[in-house]
């Protein structure tokens, strides 16, 4: 059986692994590091790099090194994160066709896709070298709240780097899988994870290799870079108006400040308190610069946090709500993502369940070992070798699914966390006398106005017997398979009229221009 | 036999029989068998009928049929772990020596009826269709946990259909969790103008 690797592709940091005689493996670069930057840097007339070899670039390259991608793949230029992003970030972000947000850099103009393709190009690649042998199959994580647009981006940058993605799952659940591979444990396991961009958490029931995604909640915009961004504005209030607009200004100030609060957020998880310089930050009024000095206490670090945590909490609440769970019933408590090595987020987690954390789990890795795990039994059925005791995923769909009604509301089929593959039916009938079609209007979220959710797609069913309002009676049927691909089909009922639509993502990349780019990608790396 | 093939057979066999089974046979489990039994079973049975334990199958007709075949165990699965919706399935099940309260196919007790009868929806709440209009207003509000807006809506409705007791209990209801708002946010200190 080929091998199929597992794929963390993280906000800040990428983790490819492989499960070999059932046993995980984290899968390093030539120097041994075992986490990759997601970053991609674009030199002049040259082959982008990858990993810490672009992270070094960031500083001499600003404007054609590319961070936190994942951050904007999949959503529309004009949404609020994106907006967000063409603000902080030094490279430069350009509304592209499908109105997706797309980066320009030396003139030339990338899409999302093809960013995240170079980041698991990379890692595939890595995999080769490692095994010894050509890798062509992977399952890669996304946030839990990734809609399906996101999802499909994803999926879609997965098939431009040469790989047949066999599924996508959520980091959170990827995380139980790893923590409960063999122990055949029969136990409710929550996993909080906090990482650079976002926030997920996640109820699991365990029944020995059998694992069953009860709830899962989460929030797209809550991370450790956020708690990065406020250290900043704090600091920033430090200085004076003018030098304020000096940093704000400069891209290259801007970063160093960044990196200086970063590292001053990492050393408060041993030291009470940590020194921030920052050299030439700022000029003084006769043109100097002038480097900047401050302190961070832990004390003054919680206070400025303490709002991104609460939110968190929030969160958690709503997860365990959704579980019918109280949090004593959580047996196991899985940490992942670099925030939560943080005291302020330890001691809190503590506090809410009452218990500590699960020791021995490496919040870094154990994103992609179960990927890896999840892969594993995949590739094992598509091989018809299915054992006994292959790990089994029973997942739920991440947000509710509806369709708009009269007034501009929507009408859920599927209720978020309802257990896939599953399928509804729910009838409907005309607003208008002598109505002859209907547009089904697809919609994703919890909000109750349509407008205020994500649409997925829309179709018309056309040909309606013409009565009057009320006579002619619709039956909307919706589907998610296994893969979370919902298909919706809409049919009179009594004369057979049907319509329906598979949902492909509205800002994703037709099929032609995933496999153009898979080939220009495949040239690139070729050395051309 | 081939241990493939005869996994294979099995999906066959189950799909071709699946509109006869009620929950519990669906399980594999005896009629009535407690919750611990059912969250067992709902994890061997899934080992088995999983769609992800025939994956990359390239057959779309029986991929489709194990698909249908877990929907159904995913089915049984969360109408029995639930308590209020086991009681009632069992009760029109006749488990324990009781006569059914319901004769014919088991597909017509399916999860979506009973929750359906649980929460004492069904679209005939009410008949005239002005009342209806008021109805369906006070759905939206009660979704919305906006009880003036449920109590308001739903004496409109009653002015068009006075006796009906669905509505009746909606209103008690909704102006039982008003109050009882009203004095978690009662302010002790408010003057009272006379």
């Amino acid at each position: 059986m080929p091998y199929a690797i597992g794929i963390d592709l993280g906000t800040s940091n990428s983790v490819v692994s492989v499960l070999r005689n059932g046993a995980p493996i984290v899968i390093p670069d030539e120097y041994g590091n075992r986490t990759h930057p997601s970053v991609v840097s674009f030199g002049h007339g040259q082959n982008p790099v990858v990993g810490h070899a672009a992270l070094r670039q960031m500083s001499f390259n600003p404007q054609g090194t590319i961070y936190s991608s994942k951050r904007l793949i999949g959503r529309a230029f004009d949404s609020e994160e994106v907006v967000r992003a063409r603000h902080t970030v030094p490279y430069e972000i350009v509304p592209g066709e499908h109105d997706d947000p797309r980066i320009r850099v030396h003139d030339r103009v990338y899409a999302l896709q093809e960013i995240g393709a170079h980041v698991l190009r990379y890692l595939k690649g890595l995999a080769e070298s490692f095994l010894g042998e050509p890798v062509n199959h992977a399952v890669i994580t996304v946030p839990a709240y990734f809609n399906d647009s996101q999802r499909q981006a994803t999926r879609d940058a997965g098939a431009i780097a040469g790989l047949e993605v066999l599924r996508i799952i959520n980091e959170p659940t990827a995380a139980a899988l790893a923590y409960g591979l063999g122990k055949k444990k029969d136990e409710f396991v929550a996993v909080y994870d906090l990482g650079g961009g976002t926030f997920d958490i996640s109820v699991l029931r365990i029944m020995g290799d059998v694992f069953e995604v009860v709830s899962t909640a989460g929030d797209t915009y809550l991370g450790g870079d956020d708690f990065d961004h406020a250290l900043m504005e704090y600091f920033l209030g430090q200085l004076t108006a003018e030098q304020q607009r000096q940093v704000r200004r400069s891209p290259s100030s801007r970063l160093k400040l960044r990196r200086a609060v970063e590292a001053a957020k990492r050393r408060l998880s041993e030291a009470e308190v940590a020194p921030i310089h920052v050299e030439g930050l700022v000029k003084d009024d006769r043109g100097y610069e002038q480097p900047f000095e401050a302190e961070l206490t832990r004390i003054q670090y919680n206070q400025i946090v303490f709002p991104l945590v609460k939110r968190t909490f929030e969160v958690c609440d709503e997860a365990l709500t959704a579980a019918r769970r109280v949090p004593g019933d959580i047996k196991a408590l899985v940490m992942v993502g670099g925030m939560t090595r943080s005291v302020i987020i330890q001691e809190a987690v503590e506090n809410y369940f009452g218990r500590l954390p699960e020791e021995g789990v490496n919040p870094d890795e154990v994103v992609s070992i179960g990927a890896a795990i999840q892969a594993d039994s995949l590739m094992s059925a598509m091989s018809g070798q299915v054992r006994t005791n292959s790990t089994l995923l029973i997942d739920v769909t991440p947000q509710s699914l509806g369709v708009a009604t009269v007034g501009g509301f929507v009408e859920r089929l599927i209720e978020r966390n309802s257990q896939i593959p599953t399928s509804t039916t729910k009838n409907f009938t005309t607003g208008i006398d002598h109505q002859t079609e209907v547009k089904i209007e697809v919609y994703q979220g919890e909000a109750r106005m349509a407008a205020e959710n994500e649409k997925l797609g829309e179709f018309i069913l056309e040909g309606l017997r013409p009565a009057p309002r009320g006579d002619v009676k619709i039956t909307v049927y919706f589907d998610i398979d296994a893969d979370g691909i919902v298909s919706v089909t809409a049919e009179e009922a009594g004369t057979g009229q049907a319509a329906s639509i598979r949902i492909e993502a509205s800002k994703g990349l037709s099929a032609d221009e995933v496999s153009d780019l898979r080939e220009e990608l495949d040239f690139d790396n070729l050395g051309f | 036999m081939d241990a493939e093939l005869r996994r294979r057979i099995e999906v066959e066999t189950v799909f071709s029989i699946l509109e006869e089974l009620d929950y519990y046979r669906m399980l594999r489990l005896k009629p009535g068998a407690p919750v611990v039994e059912v969250e067992r079973a709902f994890s061997e049975q899934s080992q088995a009928f999983h769609p992800d334990r025939f994956f990359g199958q390239r057959e779309p007709r029986f991929t489709r049929q194990v698909t249908q075949v877990f929907k159904k165990i995913s089915e049984a699965y969360q109408v029995l772990k639930d308590p209020e919706l086991k009681r009632m399935y069992d009760k029109k099940l006749g488990v324990g020596g009781k006569s059914p309260t319901h004769t014919g196919s088991h597909s017509a007790i399916d999860k979506a009826a009973l929750e359906r009868e649980r929460d004492g929806g069904d679209e005939e709440v009410v008949a005239d269709k002005r009342a209806k209009k008021y109805y369906e207003l006070a759905l939206i509000a009660r979704s919305n946990e906006d009880w003036n807006g449920v109590v308001m809506n739903v004496q409109f409705a009653m002015n068009y259909e006075k006796d009906n007791p669905r509505l009746q209990k909606m209103l008690d209801h909704a102006r039982e969790l008003l109050a009882e708002k009203k004095k978690k946010s009662a302010n002790p200190y408010k003057i009272k103008i006379v």
